[in-house]
């Protein structure tokens, strides 16, 4: 009796192109804006719903380095989504799509990503 | 549901190492996946420790070195030995190459060869390929024409309509492309054809002597079948023939979006 056939190694195994690390990543930031963007508004929202001492108490909360450690991601993430998602429309309607221009197009993303993180924080420092 | 981690049976486990002679000079590790359907044990990688100055230079050499010289139980397919006939398909370091095109002086570091992913495996460097040609059949890779044509008559094609097969035909389906997709993994069983069906399904859409297009964009509008491509492009970045399905997909979703 033959032995069940195993499963040959993907995750595990595979390294993931750049074109493939920005979908993940896509993903990842999608999910991140979800949760993390709807708990930090609910709360900041309650805070201005309870008067001003329950608001000062909240912006108390969203003012640890922690808590704005988080928020500098976010953004990072919000930027991310927003730029990587008009590539990904781009490349709906077939433009960008050939090998190179998509690699080249990923970079720009990335780069522009991080400008406009940095950019963002200096503003409102 | 995608299913992360390696079920049980699969997980791997380390192999047996075999040392090159000792006035070797220029050694290099192959590390080969290795399991067998009739010792009743799990997978393993097996390193075989090659001397460069006595082996052909690509990949599939060094598994032919070591199915010749050291281990005649390994197992692989191979055939043309010159990336025509997609028989050598396997992930070598991380990406899915045809073993016979690709050169071990270009890989740094330790050679790492497992079967193409997210497969049945038959033995060794085997999978089961089954439901990837299941899919390439479910597309009807054939010209459909009901148009009557004399008997000493060809149906004949402007220059200009050939070229659109262009980057189509060349395909090889070695798996390659498919076995690199994350939704293939996940949803290959479910009726994703995946990116090597679908770029032969479009070479017959982009063919002016196919009078289905019709027929076949409509059995192609299906959440599964086309849509769980969400362009990540491993396809495309995997190729060994340069071919790009994941251009091929945005196409067949653009083509029907306008058919209505």
């Amino acid at each position: 009796m033959p032995q069940e056939r195993p499963l040959s190694p993907h995750l595990q195994v595979y390294k993931l192109p750049l074109t493939g690390i920005l979908s993940i990543a896509h993903r990842l930031s999608g999910l991140y804006i979800a949760i993390f963007g709807f708990i930090t508004l609910t709360y900041w929202l309650s805070g201005v719903a309870g008067g001003a001492e329950k608001l000062h108490d909240h912006l108390k909360v969203l003012n640890n380095p922690f808590v704005v450690l988080l928020m500098f991601v976010m953004t990072f993430a919000v930027f991310y989504h927003f730029l990587n998602g008009i590539r990904h429309m781009f490349g709906d309607i077939g433009k960008g799509m050939a090998l190179e221009q998509a690699n080249k197009t990923a970079k720009i993303v990335l780069i522009a990503t991080a400008v406009a993180t940095i950019l963002f924080w200096v503003i409102i420092a | 549901m995608a299913e992360f981690r390696l079920p049980a049976n699969s997980r791997i486990l380390a192999g047996n190492t075999f040392s090159a002679s000792a006035d070797a000079e220029r050694v290099k590790n192959v590390k080969v996946y290795r399991w067998s359907p009739d010792d009743g044990q799990n997978p393993r990688v097996d390193t075989y420790q090659l001397d460069l100055d006595d082996c052909g230079p690509m990949v599939l050499d060094a598994l032919l070195k070591i199915k010749n010289e050291i281990d005649p139980t390994l197992t692989f397919r191979r055939s043309c030995r010159e990336g025509i006939c997609g028989s050598c398909a396997m992930n070598i370091n991380g990406g899915n190459h045809l073993a016979c095109t690709t050169a071990i002086e270009d890989i740094e570091g330790d050679v790492a060869i497992y079967p193409l992913p997210h497969m049945p495996v038959v033995k060794d460097l085997v999978p089961d390929l089954t439901n990837f040609y299941k899919q390439y059949a479910s597309v009807e890779p054939w010209l459909k024409n009901d148009s009557p044509i004399g008997e000493t008559e060809e149906r004949l094609q402007s220059v200009e309509d050939r070229e659109k097969l262009d980057g189509l035909y060349e395909c090889i389906l070695c798996a390659s492309c498919s076995t690199s997709c994350p939704s293939y993994w996940w949803n290959g069983d479910n009726g994703y054809l995946g990116p090597a069906a679908l770029l032969q399904a479009y070479r017959f859409i982009a063919d002016s002597r196919d009078e289905a297009t019709d027929e076949r964009l409509a059995k192609l509008e299906d959440p599964f079948k086309l849509y769980r491509c969400h362009t990540i492009m491993n396809c495309t970045n995997t190729c060994p023939k340069g071919l790009n399905p994941a251009k091929a997909i945005v196409t067949i979703k653009s083509m029907i979006a306008e058919r209505k």
